[in-house]
């Protein structure tokens, strides 16, 4: 478990060591983000400015793999390890909730309100096919499986899906989607 | 000679003033009492300690410019109402701790990202029991390892501002989601076995009284705790942000139903909303204990980033 402490900033602060732009590439903006302040164990506190994406999900959580930080800016996932400084963005992958995982330090992930997938230790340990064509509602997760109710505009009507945890098979789901998306990196 | 009017002496605009505001206040007070059933007369309940002291002030005021009548009435009427606020609440004191269980509540506020700081708090207080209001599935998840030390859990996630959940330390008897009231908000009930004693604990977040729909919502909500309490005595413990303060009938009617009695005395500890407006201090964070139990201590911690404050209970069983 990283014990690093962090405080989420209300934005960039005035005076100190000069921020970081999460990705490096986004400075050119100079536009504000969400703004972390992270205090390793070993050297001195670091700002990051981390580019948002485009959901209000935003909170900072303790990767499964007990070093990093999985840190996601409205929506846009960041791997982060808050002692050498090292961030990297999950291109592609727009983060609208989060579940924990019973028994496990893993943590399910919503992605675009459309599939899911399961963060692991080493990554993304599975990832299921399209689900839902616009969200989720009634997501419940049990010791094996994650069941709940999937949105087809098709019949403006909610749909009943399952997805084994082990495997990421799922059944269910709103019908007529298109071919399954990708995981993220 | 043109006749000037005499200009209002200093003597006069404090009669003027004093009377005004007196007056005002008296109205205020009695509204609030008389109507304290009634939405949204209600809500004026909830600060009658604020009302207090304005009465208090108003009524020197009005003696200095010798209101006499009106004085005399704010004297009457901050004794009455210093007598329900400053006499209302249990005090804590020490006692045998082989009995107790320590309780740890905060609405976290669902969008609030400082999830490190409420982990600081409950890893600071070491609380036996964990309950928390708004909490969203990203909220279970940002509790991290700290399921490991609570293992025994309930919770109710859900993307509006009424998940709920409950950690315990100790092996739960019993514990249930259940929806209670009219508009079926998740309550949890729950029976934790601390150290071979059973306890009762509910946690319960109904709705803000904003509306006549969601006023009622409320008190249905809180009949729906005393009902529930009132099945099986035993000892008890409800929390939650009651969105009620202990002066609300409402609430009156919850403590005074399920033998209940609200813990914390002071002005600190009626401060747990909103964070940061101290002039609207309001306790809607509450640790309601059954009267076969003793309070040994009752504190509203630091700000985790939420419009709320949370609070810690620690109480005892006198008799064990």
């Amino acid at each position: 478990m990283v014990s690093t402490r962090y405080e989420i900033l209300d934005g960039l602060p005035s005076s100190g060591p000069v921020p970081r732009w999460i990705p490096d590439s986004w400075r050119r903006r100079g536009a504000e983000g969400v703004v972390l302040r992270f205090h390793p164990q070993q050297g001195p506190p670091w700002v990051g400015n981390f580019r948002p994406g485009m959901t209000h999900c935003t909170a900072v959580l303790p990767h499964p793999n007990g070093a990093d930080l999985f840190v996601v800016a409205g929506g846009q996932p960041y791997v982060v390890n808050p002692e050498s400084g090292a961030a990297h963005a999950s291109r592609g992958v727009v983060v609208s909730a989060l579940w924990p995982i019973e028994g496990s330090p893993d943590l399910l992930v919503e992605r675009q309100g459309q599939e899911f997938f399961r963060l692991g230790r080493d990554g993304v340990a599975w990832h299921t096919r399209r689900l839902s064509w616009d969200g989720f509602e009634d997501v419940h997760v049990g010791a094996n499986r994650v069941w709940g109710q999937a949105w087809s505009p098709a019949n403006q009507a909610w749909h009943p899906f399952s997805v084994d945890l082990d495997t990421g098979r799922a059944t269910g789901g709103a019908p007529g989607l298109p071919e399954p998306g990708h995981a993220g990196d | 000679m043109p006749e000037t009017k005499p200009r209002m002496s200093r003597w006069g605009d404090l009669r003027s003033w004093a009377g005004a505001v007196g007056w005002g206040l008296t109205g205020v007070f009695v509204v609030s009492v008389v109507g304290q059933r009634a939405w949204p007369i209600e809500l004026t309940t909830h600060f009658w300690p604020q009302l207090l002291i304005l009465l208090s002030v108003g009524g020197l005021l009005a003696a200095a410019a010798r209101l006499t009548l009106l004085a005399g009435l704010q004297g009457l009427a901050a004794v009455g109402l210093g007598a329900m606020v400053l006499g209302s609440g249990t005090p804590t004191g020490s006692a045998g701790q082989e009995q107790a269980i320590t309780v740890f509540f905060a609405n976290v506020e669902r969008r609030n990202p400082q999830s490190h700081s409420l982990l600081e708090r409950i890893r600071a207080a070491d609380p036996d029991v964990i309950a928390l209001a708004e909490t969203d599935s990203v909220w279970l998840a940002a509790l991290g390892d700290l399921r490991l030390d609570y293992p025994h859990q309930v919770a109710r996630p859900r993307s509006d501002n009424f998940g709920i959940a409950l950690l315990s330390r100790w092996p739960l008897e019993m514990g249930e989601v259940v929806e209670g009231g009219e508009l079926r908000l998740p309550s949890i009930v729950a029976r934790v076995d601390v150290r071979g004693s059973p306890w009762r604990v509910i946690v319960t977040h109904p709705i803000p009284p904003a509306t006549p729909r969601s006023f009622s919502g409320r008190n249905s909500q809180l009949a729906w705790v005393a009902d529930r309490l009132g099945a099986t005595p035993m000892r008890t413990i409800v929390v939650g942000d009651l969105n009620g303060t202990r002066w609300s009938p409402y609430v009156r009617d919850l403590t005074s139903a399920a033998g209940l009695q609200p813990l914390g005395r002071g002005l600190r500890s009626l401060y747990t909303w909103p964070v940061g407006a101290p002039l609207l201090a309001l306790q809607l964070d509450q640790c309601l204990v059954s009267h076969d139990v003793q309070g040994v201590e009752y504190r509203v911690l630091e700000s985790i980033g939420s419009d709320h404050y949370p609070i810690l209970c620690r109480v005892v069983d006198p008799s064990a």
